[in-house]
């Protein structure tokens, strides 16, 4: 039995489309993020599971129960707010057994599993102390508590990092999955941090302007995305457009204009078809050891970041290509100004269509 | 260069002469009464407490008096705060179609004219022309009925309510929408009802608003005068002692009482703002409920919230309705009623026009009355106004600004008899002799509750647009503090500046329980309606009622439309 | 000499000690990231410099003249709040020809600055727009381009990035960077990214708890941190507690919990002391095979995460420590599976050695 079922949810703002015929199946015990740009309405999307927000149209089912017209406090779902919402006239310990005390609890039970809850996350010499001594990463691990406390099998993450620092937020977020996983809960968690998302969940779906756009597994996602935006948006990645020239059972080759052709893997198009070519910068090979899909040009930057090095570089053609390599033991960098050849395996060569509203549009993160 | 020298120069003057005109023209006058009893003690020790005619008879009074005052403002603040509450929450959470309108009904009480809608509220009350009329009955009630247990007359009790709860509303309103609504999404989604989550954690998050506006109400109350001329029928109220103890000449037990009035002012308004502002801003000691009994009003308020949300939403709407928009209605349907002659008995001596335009001349009265008050308005707003937006800078930007709001809460609240006894004896005759009673007095008196009322709302303005970070921005773009405040500052807060300014000039113009003692022989449109309604000219007091109140919904309603631009 | 520079400047706020003590100097044009957790003081550095509030002790130099009791206008150095602060009332030409109109130039001189500095930062067909209907990242340029045609030489960027998304920092950072590299400016750019700070500083300042604990290079930061604290928060590391059992020229062996042994190249450690061997993430190799010359210790893989085009993974050693290997990913290659065994390599000279600190390793780890 899937744990959430949404069936064409829709909310319109005036005339901006929040949601838009949103389909959507999470089974039980899944951790799945919903992410994208700001605006996407990813955010709307989790609010309307949750009751905040009434969808114009379509259903919801949590646990196989249509819950469109059912108040916030009667969903029996847990949810986790981006700024926290700790009670500030409230002790950690009161926090945490608010949920089963106004929900009239017997308060036997209310401590026992408070006390699990608690040694679970770590925070037990805490329980007396008022959310504003608390550090924000120690905050939101007890809002979390808080949310397990109602036992239900369904928690909805609203941005639950977004208000920490990115070291805090590097390590809470592993935190959240152990979690999840021990308690067998599933998870909803929504980030417009696609390296967040994708580190932790089973599976990513990708929004954009109130549509899905894609979703997946993270690695599948990464490797092969079915889609433009979803390409750049997860991780970074080179854009090139040309033409496709030849169609194989093996794969394309594709003119990039001035003399340059690359092979890709990928079978889909027809010749003729004007086509983006996407490669991620890890997957460059330095050195012109292999045949295909050689490239050359200029070094004009490298920036280190931290055993990363970042060398963009750019082709007679005028394109600037990124590769990202790990700094290897004793290895000495190029310079810039350096002349660098490098290939792309094929099977690295993603293809897609060119976008109708043309490639920066398609691209734009805003 | 030498601009820029200037320009510092400038500013330290600036600065330098806006304290020295608050000093005079605002803080001296609040607190001079005081210092008046002080120094005329022997004599207020006399006709007070040692008068050979009637010994402390006059204290005996005071006490008498002030205690039923008490009665009347306490009750009074405890049904503001029983129907407040939910409106504000209402008005602080919901979206629905007429909210404006709702706003500025909470508004109106706040500059209506205070004698003219006493007025109102009694003849609705007590009239044919008014509830009553659609019974067939002569009036619901008299003027006297009590209300039973706190043994208050209840037409004075429903005009200190509809006078009093827009501060409890506005200032729980405002305390409210700087709460996160996102605490109160959290408790829902931890399965509390709206009901229990309102009363475990908005309600002590708001507590300080609660207890502001509470304060607020309660020392208004104390020092209504205007329309508790009109409808306290025999019963006296402190800030009215006033203004029949100055008119016959007691000045002494007058000042005497007011000084009382002032200091009680203070006393409550001071450890308040203490208690707001410390840190912890919220009380956490949490009342200890038995668990048992804890779950059982937990599953009390869910049954409620689910059966009776309807019911608080409209409540508080019917009382607002009641109080503010009925008397309104009914003097304005009373004016076309009685236009031409009293139509209970057709003598054309009980019209309106006849009572303008006849041997009276009421008309000509209303005309001059109608000039004086304009002019004082304008000009007391204006020196207001000049006074006003350096101040609420210096309060801003300064480290003593919170004195100075602190102080600033004092001639809010004072006794508008109090605050025109101590002008009166601070500049007249008994005093400096500087100015006589007149319009010049009525002016210096308007500019010390005006102040307060402009810069409250420049400061909300200054707040609520986040003007501070623009200001900081403009100053490391190489913006000196004076251009800063010109190009940036001012236009942002510009709709504060615009609505202080109405707020105190319509206020001003319906003034009546300072303007009352100032007044000399100039008379304002409220002052004439007392006059009329103890010459028993009614349908005249009705008319002067009427031209009073609608010319304040027209100020009201410019407020609206230049603030929603 | 330098452009900016902190003498001795603490500054309190009530019994808080905002800034400790500090001492920083930077060159002119020189790109700076002060990095650290929230709280650490940086936005209360900025202010400082900015002339919007005074320090309570010592001095700050700009350009060789005191500047104590200053006020900001005479500073030159423009504050970039993190929501950037247009005004509000005014289109973005107006924003933009602020600092020039304040200062009254010549209209035409205004006029040729500003429309200059739009087209340089690609904004001169929306000059006539007003804040609210344009996108963050627009936002934020003509935030730049008032602080520049403003003619200021320091720019102090609060947290710049903070208000957009983490896709879309990635793309404006070296938007930003060059765009004062090319000006000639001088920019303080606070952050609590780190990521961040490697990529776009000439030099980073990591402040902790009111106080500088190092300066350098982003590459001198990376390889050769200074304390714990500053090791795990730019790049992070796995940190094993263990007792230093050998030291001899080539080199010291340190005992971990349940007697395991690992090589380190350090020698500066007496025998018997308890000590802290810190490994980046990107220094441990998993393979089928031991490497010579390298540490080489047997592991069961306990979790695999994909986090940001590399392989995370969480290796359970013998002695039930838990080490973290984070392997690029380089298209071939097969990510390893949960349960599969693995030898967990990693060269003696990848490992720093610090003393056990006094506070405890949790509290320099700066974990929630």
């Amino acid at each position: 039995m899937p744990e959430v079922r949404l069936v064409n949810v829709t909310k319109r703002y005036g005339r901006i489309l929040a949601n838009d015929h949103i389909n959507l199946t999470i089974r039980d015990g899944e951790y799945v993020s919903v992410i994208g740009p700001s605006g996407c309405g990813k955010s709307t999307l989790i609010k309307s599971i949750a009751g905040i927000i009434e969808p114009d149209e379509g259903e919801i089912y949590i646990g196989g129960k249509l819950v469109n017209n059912i108040p916030i406090e009667d969903r029996g779902i847990g949810y986790v707010f981006q700024d926290i919402a700790l009670f500030p006239h409230m002790t950690v310990w009161e926090n945490i057994t608010y949920g089963p005390n106004v929900k009239g609890f017997p308060p036997e039970e209310t401590k026992m599993i408070a006390q699990e809850i608690i040694e679970m996350i770590k925070v037990s010499a805490r329980v007396d102390a008022y959310p504003d001594e608390l550090s924000g990463g120690t905050q939101q691990k007890i809002a979390v508590a808080r949310a397990l406390m109602s036992r239900s099998s369904l928690m909805l993450l609203d941005e639950p990092l977004g208000a920490l620092d990115l070291k805090v937020r590097a390590v809470l977020r592993y935190e959240l999955r152990r979690i999840a996983k021990d308690l067998g809960i599933t998870v909803l968690h929504v980030t417009h941090d696609q390296e967040e998302a994708m580190s932790i969940s089973d599976r990513v779906v990708v929004m954009r302007k109130g549509r899905i756009v894609e979703s997946g597994k993270p690695l599948q996602l990464y490797m092969r995305p079915k889609n433009l935006f979803t390409a750049n948006f997860v991780g970074e990645a080179n854009f090139l457009v040309g033409n496709i020239e030849k169609v194989s059972e093996e794969g394309l080759l594709i003119d990039l204009g001035d003399g340059l052709k690359v092979i890709s893997t990928e079978v889909k198009g027809n010749i003729g078809d004007r086509v983006v070519v996407a490669f991620r910068p890890e997957f460059v090979v330095l050195g012109g050891k292999t045949d295909k899909n050689i490239f050359s040009g200029e070094i004009t930057r490298i920036v280190y970041s931290g055993s990363l090095v970042r060398i963009t570089v750019e082709t007679p053609s005028g394109d600037e290509i990124l590769i990202k390599k790990s700094l290897r033991f004793g290895e000495s960098p190029p310079e810039t100004g350096e002349k660098l050849t490098f290939s792309v395996p094929p099977e690295n060569v993603l293809v897609y269509p060119y976008p109708k509203e043309g490639l920066h549009r398609e691209l734009s993160l805003e | 260069m030498t601009r820029k020298i200037i320009s510092i120069d400038l500013s330290r003057i600036v600065v330098s002469c806006t304290l020295i005109a608050f000093l005079i023209f605002v803080v001296l006058p609040s607190f001079y009464l005081i210092s008046y009893v002080f120094l005329r003690w022997d004599e207020v020790w006399y006709e007070v407490f040692a008068n050979p005619i009637i010994g402390d008879e006059n204290w005996r009074q005071i006490i008498k008096i002030l205690l039923f005052s008490f009665r009347l403002s306490l009750s009074t603040v405890a049904f503001d705060l029983a129907f407040g509450i939910p409106l504000a929450y209402v008005l602080a959470r919901k979206k629905f179609p007429g909210k404006s309108l709702l706003e500025d009904l909470v508004t109106l009480p706040l500059v209506i004219p205070t004698s003219g809608f006493g007025f109102a509220t009694l003849i609705t009350w007590t009239s044919s022309s008014g509830l009553g009329g659609l019974f067939g009955s002569a009036g619901l009630i008299s003027m006297n009925t009590a209300i039973p247990l706190i043994n208050v007359p209840f037409v004075l009790f429903i005009v200190h309510v509809a006078l009093t709860f827009p501060y409890v509303v506005r200032t729980v309103e405002t305390k409210i929408q700087s709460i996160e609504e996102t605490y109160e999404i959290a408790s829902r989604t931890l399965g509390a009802s709206s009901l229990t989550t309102f009363r475990r954690i908005l309600l002590p998050l708001s507590m300080p608003g609660v207890f502001s506006g509470a304060v607020l109400a309660f020392a208004r109350s104390l020092g209504e005068t205007g329309a508790t001329l009109i409808v306290s029928g025999v019963s006296t109220t402190a800030s009215i002692a006033i203004v029949r103890w100055a008119s016959e000449f007691k000045l002494s037990t007058a000042a005497f009482m007011g000084s009382l009035l002032v200091l009680i002012a203070w006393m409550i308004i001071l450890p308040a703002e203490i208690y707001v502002s410390k840190r912890r801003r919220f009380s956490r000691r949490q009342l200890r409920i038995p668990i048992s009994l804890s779950m059982k009003i937990v599953k009390f308020e869910r049954f409620l919230s689910r059966k009776l949300s309807m019911v608080k939403d409209i409540v508080p709407l019917i009382i607002v309705v009641t109080v503010v928009v009925i008397p309104i209605a009914v003097v304005i349907s009373s004016v076309t009623l009685y236009w031409s002659a009293d139509p209970y008995t057709g003598r054309i001596e009980g019209g309106v026009i006849y009572q303008l335009f006849g041997p009276s001349r009421y008309f000509s009265l209303i005309i001059n009355a109608t000039l004086t008050s304009v002019i004082a308005a304008f000009i007391s707003t204006y020196i207001a106004m000049c006074i006003s937006i350096p101040l609420s800078f210096i309060i801003e930007r300064r480290r003593y600004g919170r004195i100075l709001r602190t102080i600033l809460k004092v001639p809010m609240i004072i006794p508008t008899s109090s605050l025109g006894l101590s002008v009166l004896l601070l500049w007249g005759p008994s005093g400096l002799g500087l100015v006589d009673s007149g319009i010049w007095m009525i002016i210096l008196t308007h500019i010390v509750f005006s102040v307060p009322v402009i810069v409250e709302s420049i400061i909300a303005a200054y707040e609520g647009s986040g003007v501070q970070m623009y200001e900081e921005t403009a100053r490391t773009l190489g913006a000196n503090a004076y251009s800063a405040i010109e190009a940036v500052s001012l236009p942002l807060i510009k709709g504060g500046i615009l609505t202080g300014f109405i707020l105190s000039f319509t206020h001003s113009l319906g003034e009546t329980g300072a303007t009352l003692i100032v007044m000399g022989r100039d008379a304002t449109i409220p002052v004439l309606v007392v006059n009329m309604v103890e010459a028993l000219a009614i349908p005249a007091a009705l008319f002067t009622s009427t031209y009073l109140i609608i010319l304040s919904l027209i100020m009201l309603a410019i407020i609206r439309i230049l603030t929603r631009r | 000499m330098p452009l900016i520079e902190l003498v001795n400047v603490t500054k309190r706020f009530g019994k808080i000690v905002a800034l400790n003590c500090i001492n920083l100097s930077v060159e002119d044009g020189e790109y700076l990231c002060v990095l650290g957790p929230t709280g650490a003081g940086k936005t209360t550095l900025l202010r400082l410099i900015a002339g919007l509030i005074e320090p309570d002790e010592g001095e700050i130099y700009i350009g060789g003249r005191k500047v104590n009791g200053i006020p900001p206008e005479k500073r030159n150095a423009v504050y970039m709040f993190q929501n950037y602060a247009l005004f509000p009332h005014m289109d973005v030409w107006e924003n933009v020809s602020f600092g020039p109109t304040i200062r009254e130039w010549e209209p035409r001189r205004i006029n040729d600055v500003t429309s200059e500095i739009l087209e340089m930062v690609r904004l001169g067909e929306r000059k006539d727009a007003y804040p609210h209907e344009l996108s963050g990242g627009m936002q934020q340029r003509v935030a730049l381009a008032r602080g520049i045609a403003a003619g200021a030489r320091i720019l102090l960027l609060d947290e710049p990035f903070g208000a957009l998304d983490a896709r879309l920092r990635v793309n404006l950072r070296t938007q930003l960077r060059s765009l004062v590299k090319d000006q000639g400016l001088t920019a303080i750019h606070v952050t609590h990214d780190q990521e961040e700070a490697l990529m776009v500083a000439d030099r980073i300042a990591i402040l902790r708890e009111g106080r500088i604990e190092q300066v350098g290079s982003p590459q001198e930061i990376y390889t050769n941190p200074k304390s714990i604290f500053v090791m795990s928060f730019v790049g992070g590391a796995n940190f094993l507690e263990g007792i230093v059992s050998k030291v001899n020229k080539f080199g010291s062996e340190i005992k971990l919990r349940g007697g395991l042994c690992i090589r380190v190249s350090d020698q500066s450690r007496d025998v018997g002391e308890r000590v802290v061997v810190a490994v980046r993430r990107e220094h441990i190799s998993l393979g089928k095979s031991r490497r010579r010359g390298f540490n080489n210790l047997l592991g069961e893989i306990e979790d695999a995460m994909f986090v940001g085009g590399s392989m995370e993974y969480v290796v359970k050693l013998e002695n039930d420590m838990v080490l973290f290997s984070r392997i690029l990913l380089e298209g071939s290659s097969k990510p390893l599976r949960r349960g599969e065994i693995v030898i967990v390599s990693f060269h003696p000279r990848e490992c720093r050695v610090f003393g056990y600190p006094k506070r405890g390793l949790l509290r320099e780890i700066e974990a929630i």
